[in-house]
């Protein structure tokens, strides 16, 4: 019986949140689509992750570049090719590695953020007061934030793409003598725009995943204290497996 | 009570040398992390693990034309960096905000003030064996991560590319450095996610907003955490070769 249990139970979880998830989005769609949705707390929200999110940007940023390095110039020693030097790094911190691990830091970020402020809403009454005014709860506290996350990651990788390239650089020329030049040189040569699109786009369904996750989860969170921590909780470890499924079907889907 | 994270380890530490730590609660916490994160870390490195490989493939097949060395590359890139990485990232998520979302709770509801009171030091009591713990999950969640990354990619590679798994699957590829680097990787990420934890936790403001705001800081610092360990002991490893 606790074997079945076992099986049920992440089968559970996991019908709940995609049922919320989609509906969430339905609902935001349509209120967007009635455009009932402030635009100002749209666009408030965009601000306010993206200022929540520049330091730890910064930072996870300046690691990312250098966890990339490490393996760049790992294979420049083995195979004695500083020439494609930047082009690896470029690939892998602005298409493969950089948008996973910018997507699980970010959205970590980004959808605690979000679920603990609605759960907290939600423990302290202010969202049934909100519906008791009258007030379409989903267009005026979930919209705006589903909307605006997408945004916020795509500003938030272009400055992390940015980020993770100079410090990838600096890396190879402080550690293995390939000159930022010969680095920018590879870049220039070899990279392409569409891998740059393709890492933004990523972001953009990483945001909009988790934002979805993130929203469902907050606004159906226990009351009290306890609750609030569980939602936390909850967001964050749901965010990390959209985006991890994510990024294997937009990596298989996009070159297949 | 301080709260920086260097004192709140140094305290620890303390702690463990002196041995007063609850051994049986810390592996309690150690069990219920593990049987907590196994099925997550695993599905996590699993989806990871198959769209690198994925994505490995296919450039080498469009550059190279040639795929047969992706299998050594592969083993060692997962060993080193994803396993340990998808370990550290789901225990901050799971553990890191949980510890911070337990203690925060115990703060709003007066339970750290009735320890202080007692004379016990709440650290000891509550985050010592949860931070204990998480290093012992952490070694233990590592090798499944690591397999089952492996598997992810034989399979992919065998579905996607039809290159068999005994052309893939090339266990000389690795060293054993490579295999102790990914288990203190591993062991440092759950102790440092944990220990973050708790100090988002003991630093929350005590009410229902504030444990919200405490479980947050815990993922965002036990991430944050992950990922700048990381790239040290990467460019650390990288510069002087050790392990």
């Amino acid at each position: 019986m606790s074997a079945l249990a076992a099986v049920g139970r992440p089968v559970l979880v996991v019908t709940q949140v995609t049922g919320a998830m989609l509906l969430g989005a339905l609902r935001a769609a349509r209120a967007a689509l009635r455009f009932r949705v402030p635009l100002r707390e749209t666009v408030r929200q965009v601000e306010r992750s993206g200022l929540a999110c520049l330091p730890l940007t910064v930072f996870a940023s300046i690691s990312v570049g250098c966890i990339v390095a490490v393996q760049g110039m790992g294979y420049v020693r083995r195979y004695s090719a500083p020439e494609v030097y930047g082009w690896a790094a470029y690939f892998s911190a602005v298409r493969e590695v950089g948008p996973l691990l910018m997507g699980l830091a970010l959205s970590a970020r980004l959808g605690a953020l979000h679920a603990a402020e609605l759960a907290a809403m939600k423990a302290t009454d202010r969202v049934d007061a909100l519906r008791a005014l009258g007030v379409d709860v989903h267009a005026v506290l979930v919209a705006p934030r589903i909307l605006a996350m997408p945004l916020a990651a795509v500003l938030l990788m272009a400055w992390s793409d940015a980020v993770s390239l100079g410090s990838a650089t600096l890396f190879a020329w402080a550690f293995g003598d390939v000159t930022p030049w010969t680095t920018w040189g590879s870049i220039h040569k070899y990279s392409l725009w569409s891998d740059l699109l393709l890492g933004l786009a990523k972001a953009a369904m990483y945001g909009l995943f988790s934002a979805l996750a993130a929203t469902a989860i907050g606004m159906s969170a226990d009351a009290g204290a306890d609750g609030v921590g569980r939602a936390v909780m909850r967001a964050a470890v749901v965010s990390i497996v959209v985006i991890v499924v994510l990024n294997h079907a937009l990596t298989v889907g996009w070159a297949g | 009570m301080s709260d920086g994270a260097f004192t709140l380890a140094r305290s620890l530490l303390h702690h463990l040398v002196r041995r007063d730590v609850p051994l049986r609660r810390a592996l309690a916490a150690a069990d219920a992390t593990f049987t907590g994160s196994f099925l997550l870390v695993c599905a996590a490195v699993g989806f990871v693990g198959a769209s690198l490989c994925w994505q490995a493939a296919w450039q080498a097949r469009r550059v190279l034309g040639d795929q047969g060395f992706i299998g050594p590359e592969y083993l060692v890139l997962m060993t080193t960096e994803f396993a340990p990485l998808m370990v550290g990232v789901m225990m901050a998520a799971r553990g890191g905000a949980g510890l911070a979302a337990r203690i925060a709770t115990r703060k709003a509801t007066g339970q750290l003030d009735a320890l202080a009171l007692m004379g016990e030091d709440p650290l000891r009591v509550l985050a010592a064996p949860d931070v204990l713990g998480a290093f012992l999950a952490a070694v233990l969640l590592a090798p499944p991560a690591l397999v089952v990354g492996e598997l992810a990619g034989a399979v992919t590679m065998k579905l996607a590319f039809s290159v068999e798994p005994a052309t893939f699957i090339v266990l000389d590829a690795l060293r054993a450095g490579d295999i102790t680097f990914a288990l203190i990787k591993a062991a440092l990420f759950g102790a440092a996610v944990t220990l973050l934890g708790a100090r988002a936790g003991l630093r929350a403001r005590p009410d229902a907003s504030g444990v919200g705001e405490a479980a947050m800081r815990g993922v965002v610092d036990g991430s944050l955490g992950v990922l700048v360990l990381d790239a040290v002991l990467d460019a650390l490893r990288f510069t002087t070769g050790f392990p």
